[in-house]
């Protein structure tokens, strides 16, 4: 266990679905716009009159459980001991895609271009520097923010447990939600 | 821009298929062994020679798969936690032992042939199980499931039945004809049980949405390719050698029998198709089902 998990924190009430975090991840990491290590997905449902929709804002969860990190078979990837943040080595990645197929949030991306796989790293050049990740500080409506998972966990509202994500129990994503009830998994 | 389902997985493809084929042909020297004397099982000389190119060109067609194939022994790294490097550890032991039986059946030496043909057989099943434990992750409810490696032996069977059956009879060797076509039998059997049992699969998990938020076309009826190449799998690795197989057990050493084995090379190259379609569809699946 890493002594102090990094999460994100998404309060997805307040997401307009602008995508502003979507294309300033992109712009910063993408690897000339052919990566989207962050990404913005609208759900729909109900019936009409009792509608609704929220928008889901995700990147790598940085999971407690990573099954990127156990079935790499290049061992590219490494949880962080001191905060817990899956990084993953370019330079030991050989391209095989295996955790493009196992990761159930689809966080690990392969560019065509490298032949190698990319993923979000939390802008670990960024948070060395003490600044934010890009996608925490381009979001206009302060949706996104990161900070320690036990004091996230803590906020009101914050769950994990979100109709049409895969479950949670799988991997141990190190991220929390705040969604409207109709988005909750019950 | 990368999506799911845009990558083509051909070289995998390729590569699944070779090694049930190449283990399936190990099956077919080791059961002749068995059941005949080791001279009298000479008539499978041209499979044993041929496991080990066969092998060697389906791990070099895997290594096509790779973004960097220069450096694909890394993937090794990882023995004790990665099904991938299990895998391919398994698949390099099954070459090795696929080179020196290779190496036997060519130079005409009967020494050891029996514990060869066995050994290269069990390290070749050992390699195709554990080519289907990669697939097998509880995150990949599509794949994890007993469907897959049922696919995969059920494959490797079929195939052997149809290989010795070809080698047995161009040899007159009618003795073995039985347990080759009863191979063949049970081998298209499991491949007919396997596509209906991802097919269900697939159709269960598309209304689960709490599995996959993002739902290809398929099962739309109007995308025909998917129940194409699922139809194809079904018929050519499938109904067609199963109901062949038992047609020519019925009618024993009629010259109907002959003349049918006359085709039985091309037969074998339709079911490597049909087997190909599968497994190209398994792949779609798998990577084409986009959770977020």
């Amino acid at each position: 266990m890493p002594s102090e998990q990094i999460a994100f924190f998404v309060d997805t009430t307040k997401c307009i679905n602008c995508k502003t975090c979507e294309i300033a991840c992109t712009e910063s990491n993408g690897a000339d716009g052919s990566l989207r290590m962050r990404r913005v997905r609208s759900f729909e449902g109900g019936d009409f009159p009792r509608v609704f929709a929220y928008n889901i804002s995700m990147a790598c969860n940085h999971c407690e459980s990573p099954i990127c990190v156990e079935h790499c078979p290049a061992r590219a990837y490494t949880k962080r001991a001191s905060d817990g943040i899956v990084v993953h080595d370019p330079d030991r990645c050989i391209g095989c895609r295996y955790c493009t197929w196992l990761c159930p949030y689809g966080a690990p991306q392969y560019d065509t271009t490298k032949g190698k796989v990319g993923k979000c790293n939390l802008c670990l050049h960024l948070m060395e520097r003490g600044e934010k990740p890009v996608c925490v500080a381009a979001c206009p409506m302060r949706a996104i923010e990161i900070g320690p998972l036990s004091e996230i966990e803590g906020r009101c509202g914050a769950t994990i447990s979100i109709r049409n994500l895969p479950s949670s129990e799988l991997t141990r994503p190190a991220c929390r939600y705040k969604v409207r009830s109709e988005a909750l998994n019950v | 821009m990368f999506e799911r389902g845009k990558s083509r997985e051909w070289p995998l493809v390729v590569f699944t298929m070779t090694l049930q084929l190449a283990c399936a042909f190990a099956l077919v020297a080791a059961l002749s062994d068995f059941k005949a004397a080791v001279v009298e099982a000479e008539f499978v000389r041209p499979l044993g020679i041929a496991i080990f190119p066969l092998l060697m060109g389906g791990i070099l067609a895997s290594c096509l798969h790779l973004g960097q194939p220069f450096s694909a022994w890394k993937s090794l790294l990882n023995l004790s936690h990665s099904r991938l490097s299990l895998e391919i550890l398994l698949t390099l032991l099954f070459a090795v032992c696929a080179l020196v039986n290779s190496v036997s059946w060519m130079t005409g030496r009967t020494e050891f042939r029996v514990l060869l043909d066995m050994g290269t057989f069990l390290f070749g099943l050992a390699a195709v199980v554990s080519s289907a434990a990669v697939y097998m992750v509880d995150t990949q409810p599509m794949w994890n499931s007993g469907w897959l490696p049922t696919s995969f032996l059920g494959t490797m069977l079929l195939l052997a039945g149809a290989a010795g059956a070809v080698c047995a009879s161009s040899a007159n060797a009618h003795a073995l004809l039985p347990w080759f076509l009863d191979l063949a039998i049970a081998g298209g059997l499991l491949s007919c049980l396997s596509a209906l049992w991802m097919r269900n699969l697939f159709l269960r998990l598309s209304n689960a949405k709490t599995v996959f938020v993002n739902l290809p076309e398929w099962p739309d009826r109007r995308n025909l390719g998917p129940w194409l190449s699922f139809g194809l799998w079904v018929l050519l690795a499938g109904v067609l050698p199963v109901a062949v197989a038992i047609l020519l057990m019925l009618f024993g050493n009629s010259p109907a029998q002959t003349s049918a084995f006359q085709f039985a090379p091309s037969a074998i190259v339709l079911i490597l198709a049909g087997g190909a379609l599968g497994r190209r569809l398994m792949y779609w699946m798998g990577t084409a089902l986009s959770r977020f």
